[in-house]
């Protein structure tokens, strides 16, 4: 308990989290203000802005991680955050552990609170909004999960962050793979917008538990050979 | 700074892009991706032409011209800040011989880039007209200028991260969004005057970037 609340003031405090957290909650329902809402896209009004908003997840997921890695400055050279970590615990998986569930807790709530501003401003609503937010909340926390894992194999944020989010994009790389190959349907941002979106133009129409639980399979993987590797791994 | 002077800062720039790896792996990983966006390009919009083929991935290769901008600005800012004033005190002429310097360099890249992606996509399309010289020209430069505007956004935030939050943030996220919404936005490529706008861009973000430089502590 003592780490969960140690690993959510860090990334409560952290200027770069701020910056996620703001995006996060800016994004989607500022873009929902400007966006007209043309009558065949209207049952995932709101949805899709929400797909955007992810990228706050992803920055908090990257800096959650990459910070622990970023030398200190000049004052104390090739100081990093993770030898003081490691050294108030240490055991590494409940290090893990405890860094995992503060994020899951900082972004799971960051999502609530922006469905509900989003979905505040879209007229009408569409249908099925509960079950959907419980799916918009789901995915943001899985995306995050995933940058988390790739920042802690890559020890830095630039890779996991350019990847994500250049993905996030309108026409994303994922999306374009599965113009090639149906079997991109079930990369985790694709089979995971299944849990909320109801027009996704997928080779593979996944329904939303299914895609839920393929991306789901995705983190559990990722996280899995991550701890691996941060256990054998020198700091 | 007399000629000499310049002529040393350049070459000792040009030295330090040509050594960080992170250039290296962001050069080599543009090359690869681009023309195999052309080829799944080539497949899914069959109604394009080939110059249209080999100019709609530079969208995303631009995104490794954001990358290139941002990490070299960010790398200096490692510390390696203090010996590179040391050596030229003058921050201003340090400040610009960077920028024409990551310009050179970018001028190379996005020109093999340019010409990678044309040639995949004529490969991949061999019929019909094919006049990529204009389109391609205004391509690279937009390109380079991309490139020195996110390394003078990275030195006012002396950190890769942020940097890259922010100029990914807009280029995947908000552009797309607000493109047709207003005019004047960094990434306008239409027209006649198809540079003066992101040239006006990357100026001002090279001047306000060493305005910052100068007034503040490394």
């Amino acid at each position: 308990m003592t780490l969960f609340h140690a690993e959510l003031r860090k990334l409560l405090t952290l200027p770069s989290a701020r910056a996620g957290l703001a995006i996060g909650l800016v994004l989607p329902p500022g873009v929902m203000m400007i966006s007209a809402v043309p009558e065949e896209a209207r049952q995932d009004a709101g949805f899709v802005q929400l797909t955007l908003g992810v990228i706050g997840a992803i920055v908090l997921g990257v800096v959650s991680t990459s910070s622990e890695y970023t030398a200190e400055g000049d004052d104390a050279p090739g100081g990093r955050q993770i030898t003081t970590s490691l050294t108030g615990t240490a055991s590494r998986t409940l290090f893990l552990a405890a860094k995992a569930g503060a994020l899951t807790l900082v972004v799971a709530v960051l999502a609530l609170v922006t469905a509900t501003l989003t979905l505040a401003l879209t007229r009408p609503l569409p249908d099925n909004t509960v079950p959907r937010v419980v799916g918009v909340v789901v995915y943001w926390t899985f995306t995050a999960l995933l940058a988390h894992g790739i920042t802690l194999l890559t020890r830095t944020g630039v890779v996991p962050l350019t990847l994500l989010i250049l993905n996030t994009s309108v026409v994303s790389v994922t999306f374009l793979l599965s113009k090639v190959t149906p079997l991109a349907a079930y990369f985790p941002d694709l089979a995971g917008s299944h849990m909320f979106l109801h027009r996704i133009a997928s080779p593979v129409d996944l329904a939303p538990v299914t895609g839920g639980l393929v991306m789901a399979a995705w983190v559990v993987a990722l996280l899995a050979v991550a701890a691996v590797v941060v256990h054998r791994r020198d700091a | 700074m007399t000629a000499r002077t310049v002529g040393h800062t350049v070459h000792a720039e040009l030295l330090k892009l040509a050594t960080l790896p992170s250039v290296r792996l962001v050069v080599v990983a543009t090359w690869v991706v681009t023309p195999l966006l052309d080829l799944v390009y080539a497949r899914t919009a069959t109604t394009a032409s080939a110059v249209d083929v080999g100019l709609a991935p530079l969208g995303y290769s631009e995104l490794g011209f954001v990358l290139l901008g941002a990490l070299v600005a960010a790398s200096e800012h490692d510390g390696q800040i203090r010996t590179s004033l040391t050596c030229v005190p003058n921050r201003v002429g340090l400040q610009l011989a960077k920028s024409l310097t990551l310009a050179a360099l970018c001028l190379v890249v996005a020109s093999v880039t340019a010409v990678l992606s044309l040639a995949t996509a004529r490969t991949a399309r061999p019929d019909g007209p094919f006049a990529p010289f204009g389109p391609g020209a205004t391509a690279i430069a937009h390109l380079v200028l991309t490139a020195v505007l996110a390394a003078a956004v990275a030195t006012v935030l002396r950190a890769a991260v942020p940097a890259l939050t922010l100029l990914l943030g807009y280029y995947v996220v908000a552009a797309p969004l607000i493109r047709g919404r207003l005019d004047l936005l960094p990434d306008t490529v239409d027209g006649r005057q198809a540079l003066v706008v992101p040239a006006c861009w990357a100026l001002i973000a090279v001047a306000t970037a060493t305005a910052v430089f100068h007034r503040r502590d490394a």
